[in-house]
């Protein structure tokens, strides 16, 4: 087993979110997941100012030349872009799918109703649900529900930075954790600040500690701040590539490591071109079905990046 | 007679104000911080359990360094208060636990160990030999000021100098 990578899985978009990112570190957190909240999905069809516009994940996140300014204290660092809606009612989850969301690493929804949270449950295609446990969540949390959402990989996120204000939304917060870790068994629960200010951050063993007053047993609530953030990184993986087995990324993009495929490739390119022709035939279909952009003078390179683990695979 | 057992927990006072002046807090002023701490979060009953064994050993201003003492069996009331604490002396602090240990001298081993670990972090922020000077000789301080606290309380046969020569060694 690898050391622990303890991950934030919810650091507001903010102006002063270095300050946090610096006080996390330093608190010992190596991962970070900065969380952009849109406060309703609304449709496409609507005027031109009514339409949602998303940035792309590079403005959310900070830029190269801090990301380098932090790796110099922590040469482990690494920041995730994370996407939250809020879902009034059933209506426009189908934007949930659209490229400019799709392209977040995480995507998550705030569930305001017992009908949004059935429909996110068992339908809608995220990592993460999470609720507003600083007031009264008004639904009653079912197990089968939870049961369901948890077979699907979805985890259920519990935001502590509430717990440490005031009395009533303390009170609020921990009542409604409990619930949750009650209904949930204490599986598949992720624990992030959801900070907005530096104060509102403690250390992983604080965090931990606090996870055992919410009814986490010590190892639940060691999971809760690194394993099941790996399996929620994993599972927003998975919905980048085709039924889990297949992806494609630009050959621009490939790392250092992976550089063998092309290279092999090119050499062995004369005997299979008629191969060729078909996987890159086959993998324009997958890509329309997934709905994402591409260069069109990028296309062939792609498959070719493609072909190789692809055969690999077969022979396997 | 079975001993009377204790926990020990060693924690790191983090100012999250970035302040040139260093807040001055006391070890009074602590304590009355983690007993308001454990009011607020258990009530009269938590308070009262632990309200016996509850004292802050340990207050390094130069380290930061504080180490509480409580009864072992009611661990989990302090160290889940500690939590919940926000302002000492009206000072914006946050409370890390680094360790929990059943002697002063277990959680001196670790800070020692813990102390190493961070002083290339701590040299990095230097510019002039000095400042590493001061650096090192702060954390010397500490180093001995806790071991004078080991030998008070008779737990073990004080052994300053191998402590000492080991972090020494390393620089």
């Amino acid at each position: 087993m690898a050391a622990p990578v303890y991950t934030d899985m919810n650091v507001l978009r903010q102006p002063n979110l270095s300050d946090v990112i610096d006080l996390g570190i330093e608190l010992g957190f190596e991962q970070f997941a900065i969380n952009y909240v849109v406060s309703s999905l609304q449709g496409g069809k609507g005027k031109k100012n009514e339409k949602l516009i998303v940035p792309p994940p590079a403005e959310v996140l900070l830029n190269d030349e801090s990301v380098r300014s932090i790796q110099k204290r922590c040469a482990s660092f690494k920041q995730l872009s994370r996407l939250t809606a809020v879902l009034e009612d059933a209506s426009n989850t189908h934007r949930l799918g659209a490229a400019d969301i799709q392209a977040y690493d995480i995507i998550a929804v705030q569930v305001t109703n017992e009908k949004t949270f059935q429909l996110a449950c068992s339908t809608l295609d995220v990592d993460i649900i999470c609720f507003n446990l600083s007031e009264s969540l008004g639904f009653s949390l079912k197990r089968a529900m939870i049961n369901l959402a948890a077979k699907r990989g979805i985890h259920f996120e519990i935001v502590y930075s509430p717990a440490l204000q005031e009395n009533t939304v303390k009170r609020n917060t921990i009542s409604n954790a409990m619930s949750l870790i009650r209904a949930g068994g204490g599986k598949n629960v992720i624990i992030s600040s959801g900070s907005e200010q530096p104060i509102d951050l403690r250390s992983p063993y604080d965090v931990i500690n606090l996870a055992r007053l919410f009814g986490l047993s010590h190892s639940q609530a060691k999971d809760a701040i690194c394993r099941n953030c790996r399996a929620v990184l994993k599972h927003a993986e998975s919905r980048k590539t085709c039924k889990s087995v297949v992806s494609v990324i630009k050959s621009s993009n490939l790392s250092v490591k992976e550089q063998w495929v092309l290279h092999q490739k090119n050499t062995r390119e004369d005997s299979k071109k008629t191969d060729a022709d078909m996987d890159s035939s086959e993998e324009d279909n997958t890509e329309d079905a997934h709905g994402n952009l591409m260069d069109s003078d990028c296309e062939a390179e792609m498959s070719d990046a493609l072909e190789e683990p692809e055969k690999k695979k077969i022979k396997l | 007679m079975v001993r009377f057992k204790n926990r020990y927990i060693l924690c790191e006072v983090v100012f999250p104000d970035k302040k040139k002046e260093i807040p001055r807090i006391d070890t009074k002023s602590v304590y009355f911080a983690v007993r308001d701490a454990i009011l607020d979060a258990h009530g009269d009953y938590g308070l009262g359990a632990v309200q016996f064994s509850l004292s802050v050993k340990y207050l390094n201003i130069k380290t930061n360094i504080i180490i509480i003492r409580v009864e072992r069996k009611h661990l989990n009331i302090v160290a889940s208060s500690v939590v919940f604490i926000k302002k000492v002396a009206s000072h914006n602090i946050i409370m890390k636990t680094l360790h929990v240990g059943g002697s002063i001298r277990a959680c001196q081993k670790f800070l020692i160990s813990y102390h190493k670990k961070n002083l290339p972090l701590l040299y990095s922020g230097c510019e002039t030999e000095e400042q590493r000077a001061k650096v090192m000789q702060s954390i010397v301080e500490a180093c001995d000021d806790l071991q004078n606290l080991t030998s008070r309380t008779k737990l073990t046969a004080p052994d300053s100098s191998s402590a000492l020569n080991n972090l020494m060694s390393d620089d």
